[in-house]
């Protein structure tokens, strides 16, 4: 018995050792371009090389590209307000702590807005991970890889795992970096896109053509690591004493209906603190307010975000807004 | 728990260590396996353990029940029992799995003729395995009641041989003859065996995620599009589901049965190299051996199996075929499939040619001959078509697919020829294993003797280990046949 454990530990470690390098090697070989597109607006690596400019904010956005694409800084600083959007590609519940827990202490806001998306909280945040994975960042270098192993391994994804492999190999071993994407006033412009400072990221204006998504599960469903996350997260926003408000953001009717369980989702993350489900806050269309079948354009961002400032100060979780 | 999740690899090396310090107490054991084996179903939904659990009191009252009447001669109390308890199992898994089958069917037929039926269908999830473990738990009161083996008062050691976790939800399903004495005797710890297991689940593994999982990937693709798609195409997405369904199925087969010998229990061989059949007899004597041989022995024998008139031969091998196709799952293409295969099947067996190839193809030899070759690629090529009605939604579906692939351009090089390359050399990977250890237990059996130096049995380790850590998908996930 203790000779088969001893052999069997030994293989297993020598066969990782030798996987690794292998991996590596020969995805090196054969995607000698495995490095992100440079057409590619890689907002997540902008907005963390730019948080550390960032101290003593009013509000900080976390949550999907329904955050990232929906909190427009330049709305928010009409009242006054100073915030930062920390909203990433697919984020989960599981980065969105990770991210918290990381600046919490530095940006100190007085609230934090998460955004919750319902068709991500059954997923294991892979394609975030990934999309965190692939961004190179300027400062903390050790600890944003340490902080992308943990996502990695919160994915329980091989894939997930070995592209965090690869992409340590082409950072550290390689020294193959991104190429650096440069603001130009307070945006940077590629394609369709436009990072605006504070971490918003705003679509050239157009207009849903209400083709729907195919989409395979109608159920609202939410998972066990999502909802320890989401605990973790409001726990700590509770024990420093940080407002926090749960939102759903606005989504095209057509998507909003298609939930059959939307009331049980809603009455369960109501558990975690206030919540408010915008799509029955706020009466918008679904082609002028929305690009496409998730997003909202310029003319919805400006209707959401007002009524946002307006309830977070009926809620009294900011105290200097400015009237309008 | 799926077999290739992260929590089976914490939860597989904590309960084989826990396993064998328990080894002085049979009993402890035991109790060990009940419980690691409640947990492991448990994680998927823990309210279906009161499922097995009632299945598993059933048969096991039932079988003492039964034995006391044998041994009064009560043949007809004992006859009574028996029939109780398949009523009561096979109403459980009617319910589940094939109660709304059934009325949408009956509504359908009706409404044929202009007749609209009100009926209810339930919304319930079908339990996980529950066709695998009713049938195992049946085999042991029918096996009883036929004096075949004697009823156990050891509680435990029953339920451990309904729940033993590695082949709980998708088999073998074993028989009480050959598992039930292995939890009543004490078990040692055997370093070649265990070897042998770890070896047998990482080719189990191999076939699962790498094969079966990027198969499956090209495949979903191209069933879901096939309306759009050339005969060549259409062509490449039956062969991929054909090594999709046998990567999964077979890979989960060789995962349970390795996992079982690190336990010290050995299950019986579910798959031996089926795609390497000379004909359709020989093929269904080397897939799905475990409910293969349980129609033959609990339903096809019983009801004179081929010993009888021509005619009652026909409508055995019908029944038993059929059955088959039902139990796979409840839609109308599972039951074409089976009678598919039942035409094929029907003039070996009344030709008297179903047990012409039972020895292992080209034994002996590096190679099959010529005309090995051509049957055994027409045996491939009839298979492969029964897997579109496996595979597809509807039968409508099914057809509109085969006409499909009737068409001039099947061909033409499918233009996802070069798209599945990496697909192709898994299942050459795969075929070219099997073919070349086809005389073994499975891929990696007897290794030590295949592959002498040491060196080369690492490297094919590392080749494996490898393929099944880099090439995964997001369909290399679930089991297929987890809905059966």
């Amino acid at each position: 018995m203790r000779k088969f454990l001893t052999k069997t530990i030994l293989t297993l470690v020598l066969l990782t050792i030798l996987y690794i390098p292998t991996y590596c090697v020969m995805f090196m070989l054969m995607y000698t371009t495995k490095e992100p597109a440079t057409e590619y607006l890689r907002t997540t690596e902008i907005k963390f090389n730019e948080i550390d400019e960032y101290k003593d904010i009013d509000i900080l956005f976390v949550g999907s590209s329904h955050s990232s694409r929906s909190f427009d800084p330049r709305i928010f600083s009409q009242h006054n307000l100073k915030t930062f959007n920390i909203g990433t590609l697919s984020q989960t519940c599981m980065q969105s702590w990770f991210i918290i827990d990381r600046y919490i202490d530095s940006l100190n806001p007085k609230c934090v807005i998460i955004d919750l998306y319902p068709d991500l909280m059954n997923t294991y945040g892979e394609e975030s991970a990934i999309d965190f994975i692939n961004s190179d960042f300027d400062h903390d270098l050790a600890a944003w890889e340490w902080t992308k192993l943990k996502m990695s391994m919160c994915t329980k994804n091989t894939n997930v795992i070995n592209e965090w492999i690869y992409s340590f190999f082409r950072r550290h071993i390689l020294r193959h970096k991104n190429q650096r994407q440069t603001f130009i006033g307070n945006e940077i412009h590629i394609c369709h896109d436009k990072y605006i400072r504070s971490g918003f990221v705003e679509k050239d204006m157009k207009y849903y053509d209400l083709k729907p998504d195919y989409r395979i599960d109608t159920t609202c469903r939410c998972n066990a690591m999502q909802m320890m996350f989401l605990n973790k997260t409001v726990e700590l926003l509770k024990k420093r004493d940080i407002n926090y408000l749960l939102v759903e953001a606005p989504v095209p009717s057509v998507l909003y209906k298609s939930y059959d369980n939307h009331e049980q989702y809603s009455a369960k993350i109501s558990e975690y603190g206030t919540f408010i489900d915008y799509n029955t806050r706020i009466t918008l269309n679904d082609s002028l307010d929305f690009y496409d079948s998730h997003h909202l354009n310029q003319n919805g961002v400006v209707k959401y975000d007002s009524l946002i400032i307006r309830d977070l100060y009926e809620l009294k979780y900011i105290s200097s807004v400015k009237q309008n | 728990m799926l077999f290739n999740s992260f929590e089976f690899a914490i939860f597989l090396p904590i309960t084989f260590i826990l396993y064998w310090l328990f080894n002085r107490n049979l009993k402890l054991q035991n109790a060990f396996i009940v419980a690691i084996s409640y947990l492991f179903y448990g994680w998927w939904d823990w309210r279906f353990l009161i499922l097995i659990a009632f299945t598993t009191f059933c048969s096991y009252t039932s079988g003492i029940l039964i034995d006391k009447a044998n041994r009064k001669s009560q043949n007809k109390k004992a006859k009574i029992i028996s029939a109780a308890n398949i009523t009561i199992n096979l109403l459980i898994l009617g319910v589940f799995k094939y109660y709304n089958f059934f009325v949408t069917s009956l509504a359908d037929a009706f409404s044929a003729f202009g007749i609209t039926l009100e009926t209810t269908t339930l919304s319930i999830i079908l339990p996980v395995g529950i066709s695998f473990y009713t049938f195992q738990a049946l085999s042991y009161s029918i096996d009883v009641y036929r004096h075949k083996i004697e009823a156990t008062h050891d509680i435990i050691a029953f339920f451990a041989f309904v729940s033993f976790f590695p082949q709980l939800v998708a088999g073998p399903i074993e028989r009480a003859t050959n598992l039930l004495p292995q939890f009543t005797q004490k078990r040692s710890f055997d370093y070649s065996t265990a070897v042998d297991g770890c070896r047998q689940i990482l080719w189990g593994l191999f076939k699962k995620i790498v094969v079966a999982g990027n198969c499956a990937t090209t495949c979903n693709h191209i069933f879901a599009t096939y309306t759009d798609q050339p005969a060549s195409v259409l062509m490449v997405g039956a062969l991929l589901f054909t090594f999709q369904i046998y990567g999964d199925f077979s890979g989960y087969s060789d995962i349970a049965i390795g996992t079982a010998k690190l336990f010290g229990i050995k299950l019986m061989r579910n798959f031996n190299i089926p795609y390497f059949s000379r004909d359709i007899a020989e093929f269904w004597r080397r897939w799905h051996i475990s409910l293969t041989t349980w129609f033959r022995d609990y339903i096809y024998i019983p009801l004179g199996g081929s010993r009888v008139s021509k005619a009652k031969v026909v409508r055995n091998t019908l029944i038993i075929f059929l059955l088959s196709g039902l139990w796979h799952g409840a839609n109308w293409t599972f039951v074409v499939w089976g009678a598919y295969h039942a035409l094929l099947f029907l003039p070996l067996i009344l030709l008297g040619k179903n047990r012409k190839y039972t020895h292992t193809i080209a034994e002996g030899k590096h190679f099959p001959s010529i005309k090995e070759f051509a049957m055994m690629l027409i045996t491939f090529l009839l298979v492969v078509i029964g897997w579109i009605f496996f595979r597809a939604e509807t039968i409508g579906d099914a057809w509109h697919y085969i006409c499909g692939l009737c068409s001039l351009n099947i061909f033409k090089a499918p233009y996802l020829f070069f798209t599945s390359r990496k697909n192709s050399a898994f299942v050459i990977i795969m075929l070219a294993i099997e073919w070349w250890q086809r005389s073994k237990e499975h891929g990696l059996g007897e290794l030590q003797t295949s592959l002498k130096r040491p060196i080369s049995r690492y490297i094919l380790y590392f080749v494996l280990f490898f393929s099944i850590l880099a090439f995964q998908t997001s369909d290399s996930i679930q089991f297929l046949y987890f809905q059966f």
